[in-house]
């Protein structure tokens, strides 16, 4: 680093930014401070990296974050370096990317520079590439909260990781690395070695709008060939690139579908004398991932259930012969007898039934259980424990003594309890074998949206209809659909027309009426006739895909609330372990102090008969060690694991099913704290669209005249209103003249001369300039401009008023239904718009927003900052919005609501989409949220007092007689909390009800 | 098919649990049912051939005793067909041991009870416990089930 410095650089934490749009708020916010030179931000490790000149304050920065809507992280300044003109400082390494993927990298721990360039206080951030990848993994063998914690603490520690999420319930982890540093390779080995199994699902494709179709080519013979082929293809319109490699006998070719089709390029190929057909090859589109996570998943399944009986079926006779009358005695002294007459000797049967045992429990100690012994292991390395430590010190605490009771002849007269240890891991492994059943079913809502997807496409190829699989459906093919068919994938009608159900995307019952240039989307059902489309989306493009990867990632994203789990789970373990010590030494040194070295049963009442029962019969010190076993077994990590992440899962899952697209936990979470809900106007609470809303007719003329008097001065015009005019017109069958004599202007209307009549439709100055007096109308244009509404007058031949037309954005049917049960459940409303006042009352009025609760005249960029002063003013805020202008505000907000209609930016931003675009569903969201919600708190009061319950009974002994009950309470422990979850399916949204009511 | 399994060893598991559960109330190794509480051996490793009146003398003898490794012959006073306090002790080796004679002191019943026990604790030393004798090193052969012992008359 040299030491002519002009400039630092700054690495700031920043939390909350979860997009583009999130980027640029913060970027533009923090451009506008003197002295900052340049910034970028990132979303995805949550930095942004300022170059400042030295005079920039670090609270200028803090404040420029918070009025972008987000939180400083803490430390705030993560890095801090001086930087040279032309000179790139470490700090925007950490977001360029310190060095080429071939050149060795410096792991975070590396010491920092001699000259001082990081300060040695902070850590230093991985050097990251602009390339960061996404990669899910389907992780295999976790069992508790614990495990998902040693996960993510090994991956936060790994260089090239920014960031990784487990979530227990999918069995699913989310990683953001770098690949210049790390391999999604390298991560599952790392997986892996922790004890897990980890199998890469798929990467983030990139996604392109040019089509891409790889051919397969016959008659080739040579480099002639292949250079004609390409020659032919490049002459065609809208072909970008195309290569033949005449080795593999195949051609690429790079296209854009909106100019050429598949179909065409085939064509050529085939007019030039060669054969060609589209190669088959596996796409990423729906599930493709997920099936292979469901095949490893029913592969674990089908093991855990082999491994299940496997421990059931020699636990029963272990279980007979350890404690069942007859078999206790009979079967021992068989075997001696047998050994006596074949071996000769003499046999002792009391020892070979513990040699019976042993070999018995052995078996299932090291085959069934050694998936605890590895998960402990796992946890182990990395100074931590799970479910699987406190089941490996149970059974192993049994086992071993047990197996020192057999071989050491100084013990070889005390009991043993090899059925204990066999017991519970037989009990253990029956808890995760339902659990895993019922963890299944959490997820029933994404595999019924998986299977929407049509199996087959009729497409054109070569000029005829063939059937082929919808994974070899390329951009650009022309498809066929037959009436009561499913739509393939998503395209653009080129011929035909029909209506389309589209309920299954959208839960818009009524059909769709689709004409040429209408867009269809893929797993809807044609209903009546026929059309053929072309592909624009396919595989993991179509909007089925998009929605489904949009509910796994929702269902993968960790809640706030689970943070709550997670640090009870990091202290869980060893507080157990701890009890089930102090357990033990309680009893094993207190007990013959307190109840005598041969203790009565009987003496100090039921809590205490089992343990006192007990040490009359083993000794206190046997009695010690089972109520210590019990302590230690029946402790339940998993329950706390699971309770918030299967309800997120059946919530999101339900969401997804109603219409209702729930982005992340966090938003799921949120949604039930809503306090306030902003509305943006246009398009949101209204329909976006001027109508014409009312009619006023002067004496003597009709309404068929009036439009046809403003629509023919209107038709050419594509200005709203004028729209709203002429679609009345038409709607009316009204058939529109021409207009001589046009002419517009401006600030007053237009004119011109409708069949032999002079027409002026425009304003009261318009109306003013033609000598027409209207004060005879004047109370009935005051009135309507009151309501909101825009006023055109129609004159005729510069002396009379034909008429008054009122055109208005009206509102949409089902807005003033919510908004008035969003009242009625206590969340205030309210409504932001660029609208004057009035307009903004008038709509206000019509949905039953009070006045003071309409914020009017807002310009776009000033919307986050009204959402931002009611956030300060305590209320948790959630805005409903459509538009690119909405785009902050819905950032800003706690919960963002973007209409399903509206831009992709919106619904970038937005937390909550709504596919259906009913207000209605943010009601049902809401619902939903506080739904869900009430079941992870029931989970944990469920986990939590199921622990806090049976550990205090475990450590007074309670089980002592019975150890195993310990597994089965605990096997039910976690069962109960995924069932528990699964009741969430039942959630009905209230709103649909109501309308039918109401109707 | 898979369900029914699934059930069946549930069911069979439930059921085990409730026997076990009725029964744990007090089964330990010290308290379990008494069978054999011996050491078992075939006929053919273990016999024991003494004449059942032997009225008058000092010192019993046993004709011939078949041992599976090497034993005690041990001789106790018949107290109503249970054995009583231990009244002639003689130590045989592994194999065949004929005419072995066990003085007999202290004897107060007319009858005794002549058993062969094992030699599995301190070697020559005699560790058998007739308070803990199922927990004893020294305890007695059984062979088809019934404890390889003889009563005798001696008075």
């Amino acid at each position: 680093m040299t030491t002519d410095t002009t400039h630092k650089v700054l690495s700031l934490s920043v939390v909350g930014m979860h997009c583009g749009a999130c980027e640029k708020l913060v970027s533009m916010n923090a451009s506008k401070i003197d002295g900052v030179v340049s910034v970028k931000a990132d979303a995805q490790t949550g930095i942004v990296i300022v170059e400042v000149e030295h005079e920039v304050s670090t609270d200028d920065l803090i404040g420029a974050v918070i009025d972008a809507g987000f939180t400083p992280g803490d430390p705030f300044v993560m890095e801090e370096a001086e930087a040279a003109e032309g000179e790139t400082a470490p700090a925007q390494d950490a977001l360029r990317g310190a060095s080429s993927p071939a050149e060795p990298v410096e792991t975070p721990r590396a010491p920092a520079s001699e000259e001082g360039a990081v300060s040695p206080s902070v850590p230093e951030p991985v050097p990251e590439s602009d390339e960061l990848e996404d990669t899910t993994f389907a992780v295999g063998g976790m069992t508790c909260a614990s495990c998902v914690a040693v996960i993510e603490k090994t991956l936060a520690k790994t260089p090239g990781v920014s960031s990784s999420a487990v979530n227990l319930a999918t069995e699913r982890l989310a990683t953001t690395f770098d690949p210049a540093i790390i391999t999604d390779e390298k991560i599952a080995q790392i997986v892996a070695n922790l004890g897990y199994t980890a199998t890469p699902m798929e990467a983030a494709a990139p996604h392109s709008d040019t089509g891409k179709v790889t051919l397969v080519l016959t008659g080739m013979h040579c480099a002639s060939c292949s250079g004609l082929i390409e020659k032919v293809l490049g002459k065609l319109d809208g072909v970008k690139s195309a290569t033949v490699n005449l080795a593999m006998e195949t051609g690429v070719v790079e296209f854009d579908p909106a100019i050429v089709g598949v179909d065409e390029i085939i064509g050529a190929v085939l007019g030039a004398g060669y054969g060609a057909t589209v190669k088959v090859e596996a796409t990423s589109g729906i599930g493709s991932g997920a099936d292979l996570q469901r095949e490893s998943q029913a592969k674990a399944y089908s093991a855990e259930k082999r491994m299940f009986f496997f421990s059931v079926a020699i636990s029963i006779p272990l279980l007979l012969i350890a404690m069942i009358p007859p078999f206790m005695t009979e079967v021992p002294q068989r075997l001696a007898e047998l050994l006596a007459a074949t071996v000769g000797g003499a046999w002792a049967p009391m020892l070979l039934g513990k040699y019976l045992m042993f070999v018995l429990a052995t078996v299932v100690q090291f085959t069934a259980g050694r998936r605890f012994y590895k998960g402990a292991w796992g946890a182990l390395k990395q100074r931590t424990g799970n479910m699987d430590t406190l089941i490996a010190i149970g059974t192993s605490a049994a086992y071993f003594y047990s197996v020192a009771a057999t071989f050491v002849p100084a013990l070889e007269m005390e009991p043993v309890f090899y059925e204990t240890s066999a017991l519970l891991i037989t009990f253990v492994l029956l808890g995760k074998l339902l659990e895993a059943r019922a963890k299944g079913r959490t997820s029933d809502a994404i595999k019924a949206l998986m299977g929407l997807a049509a199996k087959t496409a009729r497409v054109v190829r070569g000029g005829e209809e063939i059937d082929v699989p919808v994974e070899q459906v390329v951009v650009g093919d022309v498809v066929v659909v037959r009436p009561g068919e499913k739509v393939p994938v998503d395209g653009k009608l080129v011929d035909g027309s029909s209506s389309v159900d589209e309920s299954m995307l959208t839960g818009e019952s009524i059909p769709v009426e689709k004409n040429a240039g209408d867009t269809v989307i893929g797993a809807t059902i044609n209903k009546l006739g026929s059309f053929r489309f072309r592909a624009t989306k396919v595989g993991a493009d179509t909007a089925l895909a998009q929605i489904v990867k949009l509910v796994e990632d929702a269902q993968g994203s960790k809640a706030p609330v689970q943070r709550f789990a997670d640090r009870i789970s990091a202290v869980f373990v060893p507080f157990v372990i701890s009890a089930s010590l102090l357990t033990f030494l309680f009893w094993g040194f207190a007990g013959p102090a307190i109840f005598g070295a041969n203790p009565d049963p009987n003496a100090a009442g039921l809590l205490f008969e089992p343990v006192l029962m007990s040490a009359a019969t083993n000794g206190w010190w046997i009695a010690a060690l089972l109520a210590g076993i019990a302590v230690v077994v029946i402790a339940c990590p998993c329950a706390l694991g699971l309770a918030t992440p299967t309800a997120i899962m059946v919530g999101t899952g339900k969401g997804a099913q109603n219409g209702i697209l729930i982005k992340s936990g966090d938003a799921l979470e949120s949604a039930y704290k809503i306090s306030a809900i902003v509305f943006d106007k246009t398009g949101t609470l209204t329909h976006g669209k001027p109508e014409v809303t009312d009619i006023v007719l002067a004496e003597g003329h009709d309404v068929t005249r009036v439009f046809t008097f403003a629509a023919a001065l209107e038709r050419n015009s594509e200005h709203p209103l004028a729209e709203a005019v002429v679609n009345r017109a038409k709607s009316d069958g009204i058939e529109i003249p021409e207009v001589e004599g046009f002419s517009a202007i401006p600030g007053h209307g237009v004119e011109g001369t409708v069949m032999g009549m002079r027409v002026a439709f425009g304003n009261r100055k318009l109306m003013a300039r033609e000598n027409i007096n209207i004060d005879a109308y004047e109370p009935e244009i005051c009135r309507l401009e009151d309501e909101g509404k825009t006023v055109m007058l129609v004159g005729v031949n510069g002396a009379k008023l034909a008429g008054i037309v009122a055109v208005a954005d009206t509102l949409k049917e089902n807005s003033a239904e919510a908004v008035a049960r969003l009242q009625s459940m206590g969340v205030e409303t309210y409504m932001i718009t660029g609208d004057n006042r009035r307009t903004a009352g008038a709509i206000a009025r019509q949905t039953g927003l009070d006045d003071a609760h309409v914020l009017a005249e807002v310009l776009p960029e000033n919307k986050a900052e009204e959402v931002a002063k009611l956030q300060a003013a305590g209320k948790v805020v959630a805005m409903v919005g459509d538009g690119i202008n909405d785009t902050p505000a819905l950032a800003q907000a706690d919960v963002g609501i973007a209409m399903g209609a509206g831009t992709d930016v919106a619904m970038e931003t937005g937390g909550i989409v709504l596919i259906k675009n009913d207000l209605r569903d943010v009601v049902t969201a809401i619902q939903l949220s506080r739904a869900t919600m009430r079941k992870i708190r029931q989970n944990f009061v469920w986990a939590l007092g199921y622990n806090t319950i049976l550990i205090p009974i475990a450590m007074v002994g309670l089980l002592s007689q019975v150890p195993w009950v310990a597994g089965a309470a605990m096997a039910f422990s976690s069962v109960s909390v995924v069932t528990s979850s699964l009741l969430l399916r039942r959630f009905k949204p209230s709103m649909p009800e109501l309308a039918k009511t109401a109707a | 098919m898979n369900r029914t399994i699934l059930v069946v060893a549930l069911a069979a598991l439930g059921a085990a649990s409730l026997m076990v559960t009725g029964c744990a109330g007090g089964t330990s190794a010290a308290e379990k049912p008494m069978g054999v509480w011996g050491y078992v051996a075939s006929a053919d490793n273990a016999k024991l051939e003494v004449a059942d009146v032997q009225t008058g003398v000092n010192d019993l003898v046993v004709d011939s005793v078949l041992a599976p490794g090497d034993s005690w012959i041990v001789v106790h006073a018949d107290e109503n067909g249970k054995p009583g306090k231990r009244v002639g002790l003689q130590h045989v080796s592994k194999g065949e041991s004929t005419a072995v004679k066990v003085a007999l002191k202290n004897l107060t019943t007319s009858d005794v009870i002549v058993a062969v026990h094992a030699d599995r604790g301190t070697p020559g030393k005699f560790d058998f416990d007739m308070m803990k004798k199922e927990m004893s090193p020294d305890r007695p052969y059984f062979v088809g089930g019934k404890e390889l012992a003889s009563v005798v008359a001696v008075r």
